[in-house]
């Protein structure tokens, strides 16, 4: 009894020090070099041109958007300090932040952003925010500070755009080359870092800008290095090679959760994307709206994410996880009930035909594809899983050539740009996301005045009924969240994201990291 | 001896048949005397009968995932333990069996099926024909055979089919080779000038007189080969370029296992080690083939 | 009479070499895949975001839109002009892409063959030596295993052992051996002994046999009955025969190696050009893969034409012994 007082009086003096412990070394300390293993290798020294996600993780520490989105979604200035929008919401005039310097020293102005936007706009250089600004019709710099954007047609979510350093970013007027010309090193940025250089295959150097406009940087070195494979990344982490990497494989993160794995500590981006279950609905047999429901009700949710994710992911009935403001507790899921799935395949007909699911090789659709292959056959659906490479099923998607297929999906600020991907568009080729080849005259009216409402409590009502409707058509089925995870040794502190996984001020990121050693 | 008997201007393709079986019943007696290639023999009869009775060897059903269960070793109940979905191993390496003959028979067919005439035109009609095949033939050789597996998985999005394909044609060189030069040094013999001069077809001449000389050769190349497309499938599976999942196929089980290497080094170890063994039988009977018809050999 | 061989063997490259050309630019095309599509359609959540404008005005920059011939006769005439294009990934010359790759392939390969050779060359003297001991059946057993054991298997049974288990060696990465030979050492030793194994297993073989053949010969009995010491007889007489009839072994093998294995290179993450050419298909990079091809070939092509040429030159020596 005593020895038990006296390990309680130990515990309790321990937990009474360890917050002033925890303050002392929560001091950030400016200095010292953090080495990144990065899961894709660098193609292009184009910022506006994109290749691969990884490169918006480079771009987000040389190159700044206009705008910024805090935590809870709202838009916030970044290079922009304010901004109007006229009435028809057809002219957007932002007055610019002044004595912002690009790396180069150059202040930068209006020009520089009517620059990157023309560029942008310009179908020729294939830059990748091309699609974002397809409202635009032109910018103008009106001063030094102030640049209007002429627009073709209202877009109700134009400054969201914005704000994504995908759309464009700041850049130096004419430093960039015009067409498929291959720019021989980055253009000057805006951002808390500078870029040093890039050893092909090897490392890209990044060093602090002390000139930065807003929160300076800690680190004075970020070195990027491309480790592909994932159990390779992990087991450089582990050696001390590097000190933090992207993209953990989710074994490797459990065993660190279970405290098998020490010294090593993570930073858990829960919604880096969707994974959704997409159904061809122009085709049969998924045009056949009881064959999908059937094929949602037979999907055990829990059992793909746990196979695929070693149960760090949550799972999704709708676009925005549960609990989210967005999310519609009163909108009933089509629950996991094979005896349900069975009673309406017999109902829509299906007679032991195969089905044909699609997944991209190489990625966790392999798993997730295997696992539902099992749960079908438990309820009577055989299914062929068909893997395609990337090139090959991009290729396909857009031809619609597909039965149903297992896809990524983003994470949205806003319920508008999520759901207004399923209104109705005939032409494939013209088709974002909604390669279901959904079409419906009901769905695409509650669309449209979801764009022309601004009252909270009426939009939530409206949307309310656009997500009853796409549960009860199934043209997609949600399964589940993509978690992303970042693992770093104990002397990154500071480090933090946010649930997409980028390095935006409010998500924290490399800019907000220290090293303590 | 055998070539007294093929100088019989009337030969007929009974005889063709005879030589053939007789030939083949030879060759069974010096296996059976030879302990290594009737190994070899134990080891692919071993294999091919798993093969074949698959379903009634399996102890799980090798498609059923057990999420709970991933990653296990050896246990009683799964005797091989289990994978990256708590899949049985050991009912996976079995199926795993079916694709590999499958893929195997499959690829050898096609390789030997182009191979052969192609080689026997190249040899018998000799200059500008023999120089054409021979130089399709080279450059086959010279090109990377994956982006050929590579190019055929990515348009038919994996499949038997494509493998086929993709592991054939790179074989067809080999046996046009091989049958190009016995071609090659029979058409001089005495014998194909009687059956000429008996106003017999260049068509008969050489697929009943000429082609059977081949068989020794082509009997030990067919074994390799088999082993040899094995590999293949396997190699082409583990790089993702193989079968698609969730197929038995040994090859893709250690691509699948490779990322939990550090936590289940045994998933990795026994489809490696059936892999190696397959393809061990393989080789052991195309060395007691080489002894039976390889007379260097054979005296020693 | 040797340099017609030569002139005669040059001359039959061409056809050989035109044809991978045709082939490779072909193949390339026919997969399933637009290189303009990857270029443009790739996010995070792999999602196609092409605009129809986007699309036309890239396939007329690259000239994608232009009949198959006249692609290929452009792409031919660049090269005979010592030029393969640029990458559409990265928009870097393809020329200098690949020679970043290149060395990394040529130190692996040279590394692997000297292991291969260490291994073999003892072994199959050995076995050969003391036929039908336990030695010789030891040595047979290692190069059944060898030529049987698929070799990524090999690679990852090692990196559980020596990378996992032990932890003496890195599982993979690589550096420069100019820079820094001893990291390189390390990074090349496991698969230097993955694709060594690969070349020492049937080279053993092939020295062993090669060995009881000379063994027989009429100049070693005389040898022998002359009093030399037997150790010397062997390694001068016998060994050097055998190796000259080795050469087309090692050099069918160093071909394939200069080729860049694709599988030993992705289980250990070297930077050679068996990834290079895989990953270049991944993205549809068309100059990438037809460039990467082409140097395989021709490397292939080149080796087996100096095979050839060496053989010949060799083999009137054993002839005349």
């Amino acid at each position: 009894m005593r020895k038990l007082l006296s390990v309680g009086l130990i515990l309790a003096l321990l937990l009474a020090v360890l917050p002033s412990l925890h303050a002392a070394s929560a001091q950030p300390k400016r200095g010292g070099t953090i080495t990144m293993a990065i899961s894709k290798e660098l193609a292009l020294m184009n910022p506006l041109v994109n290749t691969s996600s990884t490169e918006a993780r480079i771009r987000e520490l040389m190159f700044e958007p206009l705008l910024a989105r805090d935590l809870k979604g709202a838009i916030q200035p970044r290079l922009a300090e304010s901004w109007e929008v006229s009435k028809d919401g057809k002219l957007y005039t932002f007055k610019l932040r002044k004595g912002v310097k690009f790396h180069s020293g150059k202040e930068m102005t209006a020009d520089d952003l009517k620059y990157a936007i023309d560029y942008t706009l310009n179908p020729k250089n294939g830059a990748y925010g091309y699609e974002d600004l397809n409202a635009v019709d032109r910018a103008e710099a009106t001063d030094k500070y102030t640049l209007r954007i002429h627009m073709k047609r209202h877009n109700p979510l134009f400054l969201t755009l914005l704000t994504d350093i995908r759309a464009f970013s700041a850049i130096p007027k004419e430093s960039l080359p015009e067409g498929l010309r291959k720019p021989t090193t980055f253009p000057a940025g805006t951002g808390p870092f500078r870029f040093v250089e890039w050893q092909p295959g090897q490392r890209i150097v990044f060093d602090r800008f002390d000139e930065y406009w807003g929160q300076k940087a800690y680190v004075d070195r970020v070195i990027m290095k491309e480790i592909g494979d994932a159990t390779v990344r992990f087991t450089a982490l582990q050696a001390g090679d590097v000190d933090l990497i992207e993209r953990t494989p989710y074994e490797w993160v459990q065993q660190i959760v279970e405290g098998k794995i020490k010294g090593i500590g993570f930073a858990k981006a829960a919604q880096a994307g969707a994974r959704n279950l997409e159904f061809n609905v122009t085709d049969p047999p998924f045009d056949n709206k009881k064959m999908r429901q059937a094929i949602a009700h037979a999907l055990d949710r829990k059992e793909i994410m746990q196979a695929a994710y070693f149960g760090l992911a949550d799972t999704a009935d709708q676009r925005f996880p549960v609990g989210h403001f967005w999310y519609f507790a009163d909108v009933p899921m089509l629950q996991f009930d094979p005896n349900k799935a069975k009673a309406l395949l017999k109902e829509a007909g299906y007679k032991g035909e195969t089905l044909e699911l699609m997944g991209n090789r190489g990625e966790v659709a392999e798993i997730e594809g295997a696992t539902i292959q099992a749960q079908l056959k438990r309820v009577g659906v055989k299914v062929e899983l068909k893997i395609f490479e990337r090139a090959s099923a991009l290729e396909l998607r857009r031809a619609g050539k597909f039965m149903f297929k297992l896809a990524g999906g983003s994470d949205y600020p806003d319920p508008l740009p999520a759901y207004v991907e399923y209104v109705c568009e005939p032409d494939p080729r013209k088709r974002r996301l909604n390669e279901t080849g959904y079409c419906d005259k009901e769905y695409d009216a509650l669309i449209k005045k979801a764009e022309g409402e601004v009252d909270p409590a009426k939009r939530k009502a409206i949307f309310k009924q656009v997500v009853a409707k796409l549960m009860d058509d199934s043209p997609i089925v949600s399964i589940g969240f993509t978690p992303r995870f970042f693992t770093f040794r104990d002397h990154v502190k500071g480090f933090t994201t946010n649930a997409s996984g980028d390095f935006q001020p409010w998500g924290a990121g490399l800019n907000h990291a220290w090293v303590d050693k | 001896m055998k070539e007294e008997a093929l100088a019989r201007p009337e030969w007929t393709a009974a005889d063709t048949v005879n030589s053939y079986v007789s030939g083949f019943l030879a060759a069974c007696r010096v296996i059976a005397r030879n302990r290594l290639a009737l190994f070899g023999v134990v080891i692919v009869g071993t294999w091919l009968l798993t093969a074949l009775l698959a379903p009634y060897i399996a102890t799980h059903d090798a498609y059923e995932i057990n999420i709970a269960n991933r990653l296990k070793g050896p246990s009683s109940d799964h005797w091989l333990g289990t994978d990256y979905l708590g899949r049985d191993t050991f009912s996976r390496l079995v199926f795993g069996a079916r694709t590999a003959f499958q893929v195997a028979i499959g690829a050898v067919f096609l390789g030997a099926f182009f191979g052969i005439p192609l080689g026997a035109i190249s040899g018998f009609s000799g200059r500008w024909v023999d120089s054409a095949i021979m130089r399709v033939m080279d450059s086959i050789m010279a090109f990377p055979g994956r982006l050929l597996a590579i190019a055929l998985v990515a348009s038919m999005g994996g499949g038997l089919f494509s493998l086929y394909i993709a592991l054939g044609i790179n074989s067809i060189p080999s046996y046009a080779r091989i049958v190009r030069g016995v071609v090659l040094a029979q058409k001089e013999k005495e014998y194909v000038e009687a059956a000429r001069m008996t106003g017999e077809s260049d068509f008969n001449i050489l697929f009943l007189q000429v082609l059977p000389n081949c068989l020794s050769p082509l009997l030990i190349r067919l074994s390799l080969d088999f082993g040899h497309a094995i590999l293949a499938e396997s190699s082409l599976s583990f790089l993702g370029l193989g079968l698609p999942p969730p197929t038995a196929s040994w090859g893709l089980m250690l691509k699948e296992v490779t990322p939990f290497l550090q936590l289940q080094p045994m998933a990795a170890f026994f489809p490696g080690l059936t892999i190696s063994l397959i393809i061990l039988g393989f080789n052991l009977l195309g060395d007691g083939l080489r002894d039976v018809f390889d007379p260097r050999q054979y005296e020693r | 009479m040797f340099v017609r061989y030569l002139i005669q063997r040059i001359w039959q490259l061409i056809p050989v070499l035109i044809l991978v050309s045709v082939a490779v630019f072909l193949i390339v095309r026919v997969i399933p895949g637009d290189p303009v599509l990857v270029m443009l359609g790739i996010d995070p959540e792999e999602r196609s975001r092409i605009s129809e404008e986007q699309y036309q005005a890239l396939q007329q920059q690259l000239g994608f839109d232009r009949p198959i011939y006249v692609q290929y006769v452009h792409w031919v005439s660049k090269i005979v002009q010592g030029d393969l294009g640029l990458s559409l990934r990265s928009r870097r010359p393809v020329f200098e892409i690949i020679f970043e790759r290149y060395p990394a392939t040529i130190y692996l390969a040279l590394t692997a063959l000297l292991v291969g050779i260490a291994i073999a060359i003892p072994t199959g003297v050995i076995a050969a030596t003391r036929q039908n001991t336990g030695a010789d059946y030891a040595a047979m057993g290692f190069a059944l295993w060898g030529i049987a054991m698929p070799n990524f298997w090999l690679a990852l049974m090692l990196i559980v052992l020596f990378s996992l288990k032990l932890g003496w060696l890195p599982s993979i990465g690589y550096a420069s051996p100019l820079e820094n030979p001893l990291r390189f050492l390390q990074h090349a030793c496991l698969p230097a002994i993955v694709m060594g194994t690969d070349l020492a297993a049937p080279l053993t073989r092939y020295i062993r046999a090669e060995m009881l053949e000379q063994l027989k010969q009429d100049y070693v009995r005389t040898a022998w009955a002359k009093g030399l010491p037997s150790r010397m007889v062997i390694i001068k007489h016998a060994l050097k025969n055998s190796l000259i009839a080795a050469v087309t072994v090692v050099g069918l093998q160093t071909a394939r190696l200069l080729g860049g294995s694709t599988i030993v290179e992705t289980v250990f993450s070297w930077p050679g050009v068996g990834r290079l050419l895989i990953e270049g298909i991944y993205s549809r990079d068309y100059p990438i893969v037809q460039g990467a091809v082409l140097l395989i070939a021709v490397t292939y092509v080149f080796i087996n034409l100096c095979v050839d040429v060496v053989y010949k030159w060799l083999d009137p020596r054993i002839k005349l012994e």
